[in-house]
């Protein structure tokens, strides 16, 4: 103890000598600050032995040399009224209490556990008045960088299979060096919070909610390979709980958990309910309570199905429900406890066979009408049909609480021409059992699913070896489940409801293709401001990457291919050439979808290779196979394929040939539906879901397209594209496919003094049979001429005048009587009219445009219609084009 | 309505008073007629429709159902089942003879006992093709209930159990037996639905000599498949994979697969050594291929 006092001492004055005098402290942060705290002192003024304290230290005795007692009279000394001291901010102090700065607190994320609505996220006018909802914090040192953002829309991907969004709302911590980096992502995804209305505005609390944290590092090894490690995690969470209960895998609290599991519904459908056979069976059924079998008390009320042979087949649209009354529960010998609100877990067991789909739900897992909502848990493997796969499943039943992705991604760099890129993840799907008088630790069930793929490929001049192979479990999922501001989930709303980790962009731009909660509304994009989501999806068609769809420069949900004059410059994409793996009919790369945005699709597995050779200069040949097949229903696409490419310049005769020929071998039933551009007769058309009719179930098929600039005197373009399906097998529901398109355009313009005439012409010719014995064929000409006149007035204004004709021609006889769907001939005639002014103003370049277009359609068989749209437009530019 | 307890459609009854095509008789009947007319000028009418029926031997119905309802996989085990009539009236005829169909995955099944009303008589069984018939001694049973008490092997899950009855003066008149509820005439077998795979309960010689001297002479290989009907295929090679002969299953109606060999490939024997036996079961979930060896020694 002797020994002890002098080392406290030894230490006390260490302490004093090295903790910082108030000024020194102050100085410390480099600013010169009146509100460096010092606690409470004692003041000499303040030692005066009388009952009345006369003067205290205030601020505004300092200020204004006011006294408490002191009587006011402005007479002389005219009244000072009080300034606002926060005209500059206010002071901030971080939690040691060291002073920050005198400012504002534009963004805030606290979280207090425990604490009644402990998470609050506070965004400040400010942080999208002055920082436009975006605020970096970076630093760096030598080669190490650091870069923390705070935004709401923040383009951020971690890995194409686990997180990967246009429009991240969030916090994005990126740290790099020349051998390392590493990313964190933090969000209360379920409610990310909206800027305050004003400077009193607080924070927008949470109690129940969802976080997303992600992580991931990558190193640098030798100069040649990439190393990259993942983590993706989204839980529910309560701040009510201490910190330690919470969980990682999430939880249940508020509505989610209150009241308890009274009744269950068990749903077995048919997993391929379009072949029409081998349907789900059902034989057997089993429930456990807390591990403990009940299946004699708690008796299901078994609907729908059909029973032959001791099992219920539930084939096609029909489905088998198991409607359990868990209050039916009745202890027994083996049972610890003795009431169905003590019941901790549910375990369903189900003998299965066939191609069989179960979903679960209850009465907690609901819509907003209190309406059950099924969600999936189990998935037969194939599309079984000879009952071989018959077996006992039992899995247990919760509320979807958490998803967590785990992944390590390798790429390979051109080590002697090779380069590899592959990523593997396992997702953890989490869900826990509600029961309110259990707030901690619920029983939890985890399903799990995988992904990966491995692309290589080896150049060696001429010669090219590609090969990808790849696989996306059915169930994996890269979505997680958020409450709203009330804490309850309801599970049928995507758009409220749901976060995304991987989002449906086909068009890769900045936004989304599909409606989700806090994305698009609170930052401008090149299509407008307040969108909820990407309503003009045309994919693949921004060649020139000025991210500006090439097929809807206008930006009015509408393919430039269709619209009066600017069709001239675009061509529908059934006339253009591309790859169709998937042997949908549709080119794929400008397929459009509605599925997360994963490298290959959900659910399939399989590999692609092919050798390419160049020939001679800009003329290669390709030969390859690609095999995949759905993993839950036996579907499979097995192709072999060829692909001849050629492009010739004739400089002498200023002509350029290009030709693409694509034979290629098919059995194909893997559907792939996408959303087309579809022009409904009687609207403008709008994307329509398609199925795919499978019209390459046994077939032999045949591209080819041939495309030709000539320069030499008036610039003209052709284009021909020739396709035919061969249908091989016996298939006699789907006949012999083809289409010929034929695309021809000229324009010439011509100068005449100050005028000067932009006349146009287009041919298209097309010419197809559908797959679809009922579907019409088609033999059609579109002639379209078109001429504008611009006359500049002087050199702001100019005055351009312009008319189109089109015509249509149906070239197939007319039948009697005409059937659905079959166009008649017709005509279409459009003026424009336009004034455009453009000018300077303000520092801007003002373009001012006033007309109007008209358009009349005159087809066989129908009335003549109009179309009058007039526009008084003003942009603002920044002249930066001229 | 789409119960267990309803056939699908019969054939077209095409004349007044055909037989009742329906392959189950049943308490309820639904009946479709079709109205074909060759002339469009003339529009068929259906006057009157009568259906003729013997009255049931038990008018009330009778239930049935079999004990235990799980089992071992292929193992020689006893089942009970147990008719019970839901009335009496004194005008049933009543009936003497129980039929049960023995489902496909059921074998060496043979009659153990009879009671009615829990005394134990003499009933006559024989097995008529996948049936087994049990005559019972008189009187006829009325209102009485009547246990089989069998054993047999079981390798189907479930294995369904469907009874008829019958009075043997009123041939032709069979009644069913409508289990007691949905479950109760099957028999599950959870060894057979547990585990992925189709080969179980494999048993064979290991070591054979084909040398005529009547003993050990011939390989036996016996085996049962689960959860599909797909005939499996045994197939011979030697060490070098060369095709020597396949097998064809002694016992094809049996629950359990059972085969032998003599050693004799293309007429003659073959020489000694050591051969593969590969077993090929093709299924839609799996197709599943099991090697075993067998020496063969002279």
């Amino acid at each position: 103890m002797k020994r002890r006092v002098p080392i406290l001492l030894g230490c006390l004055l260490a302490l004093l000598c090295a903790a910082p005098h108030d000024a020194s402290a102050q100085r410390a942060t480099g600013f010169d600050n009146p509100y460096y705290t010092t606690g409470t002192e004692i003041a000499a003024s303040t030692l005066v032995p009388s009952v009345r304290k006369w003067y205290l230290p205030q601020r505004l005795y300092e200020q204004y040399d006011w006294r408490q007692e002191q009587y006011s009279n402005y007479a002389r000394d005219h009244y000072e009224r009080y300034n606002n001291v926060f005209l500059e901010g206010s002071p901030f102090y971080d939690v040691y209490g060291n002073y920050i700065t005198q400012g504002w607190m534009v963004f805030d994320w606290t979280e207090d556990y425990p604490q009644d609505n402990g998470s609050i996220i506070t965004k400040n006018p400010r942080f999208n008045s002055w920082f436009n909802s975006l605020l970096i914090s970076s630093s760096h040192s030598g080669q190490f960088h650091s870069s923390l953002m705070v935004g709401d829309g923040i383009r951020t991907t971690l890995t194409p299979l686990t997180f990967s969004k246009p429009r991240f709302d969030g916090i994005q911590w990126d740290m790099q060096t020349d051998k390392y980096a590493l990313t964190m992502l933090s969000s209360r995804v379920s409610n990310t919070a909206e800027v305050a209305d004003s400077e009193l505005g607080g924070g927008v609390r949470a109690g129940t909610f969802t976080n997303m944290w992600a992580a991931r590092g990558q190193a640098q090894v030798g100069d040649f390979a990439r190393l990259g490690g993942t983590f993706v995690n989204a839980a529910h969470r309560n701040t009510d709980l201490p910190f330690g209960d919470n969980s990682l895998s999430g939880l249940l609290s508020g509505p989610m958990n209150a009241d308890f599991v009274r009744s269950a519904v068990v749903r077995i459908t048919d997993d391929s309910p379009e072949d029409g056979e081998g349907g789900a069976l059902l034989s057997r059924w089993r429930i456990y309570i807390n591990g403990v079998e009940h299946t004699d008390d708690i008796v299901p009320t078994v609907e729908g199905g059909v029973r032959r042979r001791g099992v219920i087949e539930a084939s096609g649209a029909d489905a088998i429900t198991l409607t359990y009354n868990i209050e039916d529960f009745t202890p027994g010998s083996e049972d610890e406890i003795d009431d169905f609100r003590e019941i901790e877990r549910i375990e369903i067991g189900l003998v299965l066979a066939n191609d069989y789909r179960v979903e679960v739900t209850s009465n907690k897992q609901t819509n907003n009408l209190g309406t059950p909502v099924f969600l999936p848990v189990l998935r037969a493997s194939g599309n079984v049909k000879d009952g071989s796969n018959q077996a006992f499943h039992r899995f247990q039943y919760g509320l979807p609480t958490g998803n967590r992705m785990l992944g390590i991604d390798l790429l390979i760099a051109d080590v002697g021409g090779f380069e590899l890129r592959s990523e593997i993840v396992r997702n953890f799907q989490y869900r826990r059992f509600p029961n309110e008088n259990i707030t901690r630790q619920q029983s939890l069930a985890t399903e799990k699913a995988d992904a990966f793929y491995v692309t290589a490929q080896q150049r060696h001049y001429p010669w090219t070896l590609f090969a990808e192979a790849y696989s996306i479990d059915p169930n994996y999922s890269t979505r997680a489940f958020i409450p709203n501001a009330e804490g309850e989930v309801f599970y049928d709303n995507l758009t409220r409801h749901v976060y995304e980790f991987v989002d449906d962009n086909d068009d890769q731009d900045e936004l989304p293709d599909w409606s989700r909660l806090y994305f698009g509304d609170r930052v401008n994009t090149r299509q407008g401001q307040g969108l909820l989501s990407d309503n003009a999806v045309f994919p693949g068609v921004d060649e020139n990457n000025d991210d500006i769809s090439d097929f809807n420069r206008n930006f009015n949900d509408q393919p430039d291919y269709t619209e009066p004059f600017l069709r001239f410059d675009v061509d529908p994409p059934e006339f253009l050439f591309g790859m169709d793996m998937n042997s949908n009919g549709v080119i794929d790369r400008f397929e459009d979808d509605t599925e997360a945005d994963y490298p290959y699709k959900l659910g399939r597995r399989g590999y692609n290779v092919y050798g390419g050779v160049e020939v001679m200069p800009n003329v290669t040949i390709m030969a390859g196979r690609l095999d995949q097949r759905l993993l839950k229903t036996g579907r499979d696409n097995q192709s072999n394929y060829l692909l001849v490419t050629a492009k010739k310049d004739f400089p002498a005769y200023d002509l350029s040939l290009s030709f693409i020929a694509n034979p290629r071998l098919v059995q194909d039933d893997i559907p792939d539906d996408v959303l087309l551009w579809t022009e409904i007769p009687g609207t403008r058309g709008r994307s329509v879901f398609t199925r795919d009719v499978l019209a390459a179930r046994d077939a032999f098929i045949n591209t080819t397209y041939l495309e030709a600039h000539y320069d030499r005197f008036l610039p003209l373009t052709a284009k021909v594209k020739h396709e035919f399906y061969n249908q091989a097998g016996s298939n006699n529901e789907l006949r012999d496919q083809n289409f010929l398109g034929v695309m021809m355009k000229g324009e010439y313009p011509i100068d005449m003094q100050r005028w000067t005439l932009l006349p146009r012409w287009k041919q298209l010719f097309s010419r197809q049979l559908q797959p679809q014995r009922s579907a019409l064929k088609t033999r059609e000409l579109e002639e379209i001429l078109s001429l504008q006149v611009i006359r500049p007035v002087n050199e702001n204004i100019s005055i351009i005048g312009g008319a189109e004709y089109e015509i249509y021609n149906n070239l197939r006889r007319k039948p009697d009587p005409l059937p659905s769907g079959y166009l008649l001939d017709g005509r279409t005639l459009v003026l424009a009219g336009q004034i455009a002014n453009r000018s300077a103003y303000l520092g801007y370049d003002l373009t001012t445009n006033v007309g109007a277009r008209w358009i009349h359609r005159d087809f066989d068989g129908s009335p003549a219609s109009s179309e009058l749209l007039s526009f008084i437009t003003v942009f603002a530019g920044l002249g930066t084009d001229r | 309505m789409r119960d267990d307890t309803w056939s699908s459609w019969s054939l077209p009854h095409r004349f007044s008073g055909q037989e009742f095509q329906s392959p189950s008789p049943r308490q309820w009947l639904r009946t479709r007629v079709r109205l074909i007319s060759s002339d469009g000028a003339n529009m068929p009418t259906l006057r009157s429709l009568r259906f003729v029926a013997n009255a049931p031997v038990v008018a009330a119905g009778l239930q049935g159902e079999i004990f235990p309802h799980e089992a071992r996989l292929d193992s020689l085990q006893e089942f009970r089942y147990t008719i019970k009539p839901l009335g009496t009236s004194s005008s049933d005829a009543g009936f003497d003879r129980v039929i049960l169909d023995l489902p496909g995955g059921s074998g060496d099944v043979e009659l153990v006992r009879t009671t009615v009303r829990g005394v134990a008589v003499e009933g006559v069984a024989q097995i008529v093709g996948s049936t087994l018939v049990v005559q019972l001694p008189p009187p006829v049973v009325r209102r009485d209930s009547v246990e089989l008490i069998f054993r047999g092997r079981l390798a189907e899950s479930p294995t369904v159990f469907s009874a008829f009855v019958l009075n043997s003066s009123q041939e032709g008149n069979t009644q069913g037996v409508v289990p007691a509820e949905f479950g109760a005439d099957q028999v599950h077998l959870p060894e057979a639905v547990a585990g992925h795979s189709l080969v179980r309960s494999l048993t064979h010689s290991a070591v054979f000599t084909p040398n005529g001297d009547g003993r050990n002479d011939v390989y036996q290989l016996s085996f049962t498949v689960v959860k599909t009907s797909r005939e499996p295929r045994v197939l011979i090679y030697d060490v070098s994979g060369r095709f020597v002969t396949e097998l064809s299953d002694q016992t094809p109606q049996a629950t359990r697969a059972s085969y032998s060999w003599g050693g004799d490939a293309e007429g003659q024997k073959v020489p000694p050594g050591i051969y593969i036996v590969r077993i090929e079961v093709d299924s839609d979930a799996r197709n599943e291929h099991v090697h075993k060896t067998v020496n063969v020694v002279y």
